[in-house]
């Protein structure tokens, strides 16, 4: 009787209260999507491994005329750059970005991928422009009509990484191709990426010269990113293919040195693609350009052959701009 | 049989009479229990009757864990004993407490004996959640009188024992009171089984304990009128039979 | 094994890699299920029976460690045995093992806290009937974890399902290496970012008919359980 009424009132008072929350939250939500667009740029450069990099160099490429103008927001404002995990676990492109967005009013978002799903992304128009590093696949999708033309526009190296102890004694060896030769002889254990990147593409190219099929428990096909891999070569003690840029930014966590850097056959090239609007329709040529544009200019210039200076004392990058 | 009673010793001894006190239960400002204190002679056997609501089942369960902390184990047969997954033969075999230093072969024997006593035999093997209303009633009784014990708490046991089947269990249970001269609390409803089996009556009306004696004191003329109008309404005695 | 055809043509011509990574998909979900029953099974009728001063609370936590997203999970037994971590010495970093573990720290929770509800709703009744006449402690915990099979087989397949679908920890602490750690999940996201994504359905599918195998078996055992 009188329990039961004071049960009833209860119950109502918890649906309602529950109804409420649930009503509160969804503006919530979409303020904080909201939010977060326009707040992208400032989100990533705070989250960015190289912060203080990033600082000092935004700074010096602003000049006094960019900062104060206020840009009109162009009509598709939304670039959609498909890029790969090394490029993106170096840190350079939130540096980049913040840059274009503040210059141009577009809001670029960049999407990292195994360089397979890159270019893939290029090909069903899920991307407006693919920034890779895998010239024969860059020249077959130019070929078949996805991409405008090919942009060769910077290069690093890739080295070969390693522990200190050096079992293999790659140190000694005078290029990449009789340093692979040494490690499958000695078989030092070592990390492969497995997953058709650049990089992979790079160090099967590598062994073929060197005239190894790699196999055997001590090469590890891990099938994973540029960092997680470096993470992995850390854990393991291992020899590693790797970019510089990403070598450098994970060093202070795997404690890995470079047994063998700056080699001939060790050039690692990027170039820019513009995906080409007759095969996909809907993508955002204009806004494709401007950040080709863009990554030709001398802010950009500015920016990439500084980056890494100050952290690591050298660059990570080589900037060649435009080809002639 | 002489083996399983000599074994009883370890089973602790109810020799003295026994007073519990304080058994009160208050569930939402209702009195479900009051009873200050209530005293049980070893070997007796008593007829707990009462309404339906009038606290019965609730003694009954404090009973069985008042007396399973003094006396070790009891035999307790709740109202709505649970019905293992097991074949017949396995559930009754849950009765039988572990060292009790008994035989593969004792101990099959005197299961054996409660499925012919109650009528089982033929469902030693059937699961023991498939059996009907009454065929899981002897069940729960055979798994408690499986092996002697000194305190028997059974509440409701023959509810859903058509006539034959009664019968049985009486007899059965008869059988095992006289042989272990066990203290005995039979909470039922049907008057006629506590008249056959007890010789002493609880009365419990509201939670309070308003007769207590002899069970020929269902008939005395001047007993509890509340008690006369129980047996008025549930068993439609008007007139001392 | 780029394309949707080329899977399945490697399940039928029983190529290795494929069948590899089956049969380390397997090992680890029957290992990580199997040890989280063993222990989430008893775990759960002890909770059930007993009453100790905290039991809500620490069925809060166990209840709240049943979202634990496998993430943490992941980072958890990776600094654990990572080199420099307190367990590096044993050097099970990207094994079999360091995914089982992490397997177990995510489904325990699950399958103590579904346990534990399963047995309570008949823990009452069962105790009632058993509970003067002696039976040994474990024997009447084993009691009760019968009686609940039904809702048990259930309990187990979650937990099958969830190892099953486990990406994130997997990846993390196993690393992805091909012939020792890669299983279904974290092959299909590496086929996925090269950009086959013909292959990664065809796994996918492999997965899911994997998946719905386990649990025809499974009913198959529960309708015999009710005749």
């Amino acid at each position: 009787m009188k329990t039961k009424q004071i049960f009833i009132t209860r119950a109502r008072k918890t649906g309602a209260l529950m109804v409420v929350l649930l009503l509160a939250l969804l503006p919530a939500c979409s303020q904080a999507a909201s939010v977060s667009t326009t707040n992208t740029s400032a989100a990533v450069t705070a989250q960015s491994t190289t912060a203080a990099t990033t600082a000092a160099v935004t700074d010096a490429a602003l000049t006094p005329a960019e900062t104060s103008a206020a840009v009109t927001k162009p009509a598709n404002p939304v670039v959609r750059l498909s890029t790969t995990t090394s490029v993106n676990d170096s840190g350079l492109l939130p540096v980049l970005e913040k840059v274009f967005e503040s210059s141009t009013g577009y809001d670029l978002q960049i999407i990292a991928n195994g360089t397979g799903a890159a270019i893939k992304l290029g090909e069903s128009g899920d991307a407006d422009v693919l920034l890779v590093h895998a010239k024969a696949s860059e020249e077959a999708f130019v070929d078949a009509g996805y991409g405008m033309e090919r942009i060769p526009f910077m290069h690093n190296y890739f080295v070969i990484a390693g522990a200190a102890a050096d079992k293999a004694k790659v140190a000694d060896c005078k290029d990449a191709i009789s340093a692979f030769k040494a490690i499958a002889a000695s078989q030092a254990t070592f990390i492969s990426r497995g997953d058709d990147s650049g990089t992979n593409k790079a160090e099967l190219a590598l062994w073929k010269s060197a005239g190894v099929t790699p196999s055997g428990d001590w090469y590890v096909s891990a099938g994973k990113g540029m960092g997680p891999c470096l993470t992995m070569a850390g854990e393991m003690q291992a020899y590693i293919l790797t970019d510089k840029a990403t070598y450098l930014a994970t060093k202070a966590q795997t404690e890995l040195v470079i047994c063998l850097g700056e080699s001939d056959d060790l050039k690692n090239t990027y170039s820019l693609i513009a995906v080409n609007p007759d095969k996909n329709p809907g993508v955002n040529t204009q806004g494709a350009q401007a950040w080709i544009d863009f990554m030709l200019s001398d802010p950009a210039r500015a920016i990439i052959t500084d980056f890494g200076t100050k952290e690591y004392g050298e660059p990570l990058f080589f900037y060649d701009g435009a080809p002639s | 049989m002489t083996d399983m009673q000599s074994q009883t010793a370890y089973l602790q001894d109810f020799e003295k009479p026994v007073t519990l006190t304080g058994l009160k239960q208050i569930w939402r400002d209702r009195i479900v229990l009051d009873v200050p204190a209530l005293t049980l002679l070893p070997g007796r056997r008593y007829a707990l009757l009462g309404a339906n609501g009038s606290g019965k089942s609730t003694l009954m369960k404090m009973l069985s864990e008042r007396l399973t902390a003094n006396y070790g184990q009891i035999g307790y047969l709740p109202q709505k004993p649970y019905n293992f997954a097991l074949n017949v033969s396995h559930n009754i075999s849950l009765g039988i407490p572990q060292g009790l230093g008994l035989s593969a072969d004792e101990k099959n024997a005197s299961i054996q004996k409660q499925l012919d006593a109650l009528n089982l035999t033929e469902l030693s093997a059937c699961r023991g959640n498939r059996l009907s209303g009454g065929e899981a009633q002897k069940m729960a009784l055979a798994r408690l009188l499986v092996i002697p014990r000194k305190i028997l708490l059974l509440d409701e046991p023959t509810s859903s024992l058509d006539l034959n089947s009664l019968a049985q269990a009486e007899a059965a249970l008869t059988d095992y009171l006289s042989q272990n001269n066990s203290l005995l609390v039979l909470a039922t409803h049907q008057l006629s089984v506590a008249r056959r089996l007890c010789d002493e009556m609880i009365f419990l009306d509201q939670g309070q304990i308003l007769a207590l004696g002899p069970i020929s004191g269902l008939m005395d003329p001047s007993r509890n009128s509340r008690l006369s109008l129980f047996l008025r309404y549930e068993h439609g005695m008007n007139s001392i039979e | 094994m780029t394309t949707f055809e080329s899977v399945f043509a490697a399940f039928a011509s029983g190529d290795g890699e494929l069948y590899k990574i089956l049969g380390l998909t397997v090992c680890m979900t029957l290992l990580s299920t199997g040890f989280s029953v063993l222990t989430g099974f008893p775990a759960g009728a002890v909770l059930a029976s007993l009453s100790f001063p905290g039991k809500k609370l620490l069925r809060r936590i166990i209840q709240t460690c049943m979202g634990l997203p496998p993430v943490v999970a992941g980072l958890f037994v990776f600094l654990l045995l990572s080199r420099r971590g307190p367990m590096g010495s044993l050097q099970l970093l990207f094994s079999l093992p360091a995914m089982v573990i992490a397997q177990f720290i995510l489904i325990f929770p699950i399958v103590t806290s579904l346990t534990l509800a399963a047995i309570e709703s008949r823990q009452k009744a069962i105790n009632q009937t058993i509970s003067t006449l002696g039976l040994p402690r474990y024997k009447k915990y084993l009691l009760l974890l019968w009686e609940c099979r039904g809702s048990l087989l259930t309990v187990v397949l979650t937990g099958f399902g969830r190892s099953l679908s486990e990406v994130g920890a997997v990846m993390m602490v196993g690393g992805n290496i091909q012939g020792k750690t890669r299983v279904m999940t974290t092959a299909i996201m590496l086929e996925t970012s090269k950009g086959n994504f013909g292959a990664a359905i065809a796994l996918g599918l492999v997965l899911l008919i994997l998946a719905f195998l386990v649990n025809v078996i499974a009913n198959h055992f529960q309708e015999a359980q009710n005749d």
